[in-house]
């Protein structure tokens, strides 16, 4: 069993086996020498037709597990799946039942917009930050909370990191990210904690932050939160409201 | 429940479907069949992504099965990824090939298929050597150079062991095989 060098040779170059300067001489010389192209086209023929024969093989292999499959599915529909169809009966049945016993519960923590000033209010900052921030408030109250959301990251990379309206802008950022069909708590929670309690809108941010940690069912940290904000006197209108949620919370 | 989350498949399943596809035939099969039902969602993010038809988005799932079987037997798949994610790279090149056919017209193999080993810059080069017309040609060849002889051929492109092929064949032993592989190659090129 002997094959001709020529044989070798293209076999040799198809297997990817030739150094980078062979590999670059053969396909000059399959250019200038018409036999040399023709054996070339020959053994590429020959495995392509091995190729497409295999995969229509292949092909009907598959197609043959997909009627398997098909009728797999006619015939138990329902095995597949009936541990969450029953679950989903019960489920809806404790809930029935719930809602015949108990009075709903009251909605503790609800995530709250943030304020008129905060959102829209006098900009103590630069002008250009100032008309950013501007364009900000006008996507978030169009509720185009994916390019608000930008924005407040475009204002954060470039304020100060201390100044009043990156504050602003984190408080807005949490707000993009738990507004209706977006809820990301966590990046929420993040965003919040980073606002200083002693800026201006402090207290706001500590509230929205109690909101969140409320929401993702860490109720301790969200009442921690709360007593800050009751027991600082400065908290303004916010004051009350913390005091009225700690003294429901903690019934 | 698993086939929800196939994205976190763990690589020691892998190592049990590249083990599977290397196996006899037995395993090979279970392995292959393990593998086509598992990532069978890869059609409708074909649908999705290229707006190919059902039986397009199909055909291009069977092909990258095909080609990932293949670079697993002939040794070629280094570990470094996932075979989910190597079958979804294949597959997304396979659908882009499909648009292509359909926009050129030029219903031809993938070089990358028939010779996998080759650097993209010589794949590009021998791209316009093969003709759907000669192609089909040598397809009609093979079947004029006897059943056993075309078998021999394509079994081994199909990844079976000149021993396995002995067995079904009814040859003697592995080396009369590879020794009837030599003449019936001869024999189809001699006709082409």
């Amino acid at each position: 069993m002997h094959s001709e060098p020529e044989d070798i040779l293209i076999e040799t170059y198809l297997d990817g086996q030739l150094s980078d300067e062979e590999r670059a001489s053969f396909e000059k010389e399959v250019t200038e020498n018409p036999a040399l192209q023709a054996a070339l086209n020959k053994h590429l023929l020959l495995r392509g037709a091995l190729w497409e024969t295999a995969q229509e093989r292949l092909s009907a292999k598959f197609r043959e597990w997909d009627a398997e499959e098909g009728s797999e599915e006619k015939v138990v529909p329902f095995r597949r799946y009936w541990t969450l169809a029953v679950a989903a009966v019960v489920l809806v049945l404790v809930v029935i039942g719930l809602n015949q016993w108990l009075k709903p519960a009251p909605v503790l923590f609800a995530y709250a917009t943030p304020s008129e000033t905060l959102r829209r209010g006098p900009n103590e900052v630069a002008d250009s930050l100032a008309a950013v921030f501007e364009a900000g408030a006008e996507r978030f109250e169009a509720k185009d909370y994916a390019n608000a959301q930008k924005i407040y990251v475009d204002i954060l990379t470039n304020a100060s990191p201390e100044s009043e309206v990156a504050n602003r802008a984190l408080v807005m950022l949490a707000a993009c990210e738990t507004q209706e069909g977006r809820v990301n708590v966590g990046e929420g929670i993040l965003s919040l904690s980073r606002v200083p309690f002693s800026s201006s809108y402090g207290v706001e941010a500590k509230w929205n932050l109690a909101m969140l940690y409320g929401l993702n069912g860490e109720v301790e940290k969200a009442k921690q939160e709360l007593e800050i904000i009751a027991a600082y006197p400065n908290s303004g209108k916010w004051k009350q409201k913390a005091q009225d949620l700690l003294d429901q919370v903690n019934q | 429940m698993a086939q929800f989350f196939n994205f976190r498949r763990n690589p020691y399943e892998d190592d049990d479907i590249i083990q599977g596809i290397r196996g006899n035939m037995a395993q090979q099969n279970r392995a292959i069949k393990t593998l086509f039902k598992s990532h069978k969602g890869y059609i409708h993010k074909g649908r999705k992504k290229y707006g190919l038809s059902e039986e397009d988005a199909r055909f291009a799932y069977d092909l990258a099965l095909g080609q990932l079987m293949k670079e697993i037997l002939d040794d070629r798949f280094r570990r470094d990824s996932l075979l989910s994610t190597m079958l979804m790279t294949i597959f997304l090149r396979r659908c882009i090939d499909i648009l292509d056919k359909k926009r050129t017209n030029l219903d031809t193999v993938p070089i990358e298929a028939i010779a996998p080993g080759l650097p993209q810059t010589s794949q590009h080069f021998l791209k316009d050597f093969i003709t759907r017309d000669k192609l089909d040609h040598v397809k009609k060849l093979l079947e004029k150079i006897g059943e056993k002889c075309k078998e021999i051929l394509v079994m081994k492109w199909e990844g079976y062991s000149d021993i396995e092929i002995a067995e079904l064949l009814g040859y003697s032993g592995p080396s009369v095989v590879n020794s009837r592989r030599y003449t019936c190659r001869k024999k189809l090129k001699d006709l082409m």
